[in-house]
């Protein structure tokens, strides 16, 4: 296949590059807006300093300390620190008239292929609105290569919406949130579809990382665990929670398949780290769970 | 056109029960009575039913799961984050 290989385990050229589309995104937004610039369009703009600095920024974490896990926090909200998987990207093919969320249009597909052997097509517009911002394609397949193999193998495929979600206004007026706006939808066969917005900038890198790692957590938890949340690893999550007697988040108290959701964001984004023993000794019975489902 | 026909022309079973945790109420509404694209998930080409709406999370981050016929999840859409 065709295609440019991303690297971030060995191959200090294009990690660096990598790094810096990470890094870069996370501070300045510096996202597509009405274009479908590639990720190599991307690198060829770097410089070698900024590559550098991008490179340590990554390497120590971007100077960022770790706070106290605070559990009465909003959202577990954890910085991903899993490594890139490396990946290529194929040259991009045109789709005509494809069914995209609430419109047809002309799609350039790209097949994103993980040295993991998980292999993942990208729908992306055409022919991009002007007046939205979007998520890149780059950008993506970097959150997915940063996702746990577990949530990853559950995906069939990402989309970039040419359009926001059709159903926002419905939920907007529903609400009486004028504000509302769909970021992201898990579908249950792994879909991913991330829209465009047209009022701000879509979110940083770090938000689209563990958004896509808390979306995904929900797909595996149906997929693996079924539809009846009183059966099966749904009962044992239930008597891990009742055991554990507290949560990560406020929003995973909302309900069992947020608990579950905010405890693979903390689970699958700090493993090898010392955060995760942190983690572990405040819900150890669902990390135990986790121990032996999450694969 | 009303919730109670797909875009394929497929008739929905006929209600939709939302359970939403935020303002902790339930009700059951005549799918006809509400958009198609409410009433119905487009799955790899086919679409599907839905029967139950889930509404969890906070009002700044709220979380629609949309179910089926079988009780299968059918997609879960978050809201994006308030600006920081």
């Amino acid at each position: 296949m065709s295609g440019k290989r991303y690297n971030n385990q060995g191959d200090n050229d294009t990690a660096q590059q990598v790094a810096h589309v990470d890094h870069d995104h996370d501070h300045d937004h510096g996202h597509q807006h009405g274009s479908n610039a590639s990720l190599v369009d991307e690198m060829q703009e770097m410089g070698p300093i900024e590559q550098v600095g991008s490179w340590l920024s990554n390497l120590f974490g971007g100077g960022q300390r770790d706070e106290a896990i605070d559990t009465n926090r909003q959202l577990v909200n954890e910085r991903n620190r899993q490594p890139s998987v490396p990946y290529t990207i194929s040259e991009g093919r045109v789709s005509r008239n494809f069914q995209f969320n609430g419109v047809r249009a002309d799609a350039h597909v790209y097949t994103i292929v993980f040295e993991d052997g998980v292999e993942l097509p990208i729908y992306a517009p055409a022919a991009p609105d002007e007046n939205l911002h979007y998520h890149t394609v780059a950008e993506a397949a970097l959150a997915a290569s940063h996702l746990p193999l577990a949530s990853r193998r559950r995906l069939t495929s990402i989309m970039l919406n040419p359009i926001e979600n059709p159903q926002d206004e419905y939920w907007a007026a529903e609400y009486n949130r004028p504000d509302f706006h769909s970021y992201m939808t898990a579908g249950g066969a792994g879909q991913i579809t991330i829209y465009p917005d047209d009022s701000r900038d879509v979110p940083g890198m770090e938000t689209m990382k563990s958004s896509m790692v808390h979306e995904t957590g929900h797909v595996w938890s149906y997929q693996a665990w079924g539809n009846d949340k009183t059966r099966g690893g749904w009962r044992d999550w239930a008597a891990a929670m009742t055991a554990d007697g507290q949560s990560l988040s406020r929003y995973a108290d909302s309900s069992i398949a947020e608990d579950v959701a905010e405890t693979v964001q903390a689970y699958s984004s700090t493993q090898g780290t010392r955060r995760h023993d942190e983690y572990r000794r405040v819900v150890p019975n669902r990390f135990a769970v986790l121990d032996r489902d999450f694969r | 056109m009303g919730g109670n026909e797909s875009p394929n022309g497929d008739i929905h079973p006929g209600t939709v029960v939302t359970k939403d945790d935020v303002r902790n109420l339930e009700k059951t509404e005549k799918a006809e009575d509400l958009p198609p694209f409410i009433t119905w998930v487009d799955v790899n080409g086919v679409y599907k039913p839905v029967v139950r709406i889930e509404v969890t999370g906070d009002p700044d981050r709220l979380r629609i799961t949309k179910f089926g016929e079988d009780g299968t999840m059918l997609e879960s859409t978050v809201m994006s984050p308030p600006p920081q």
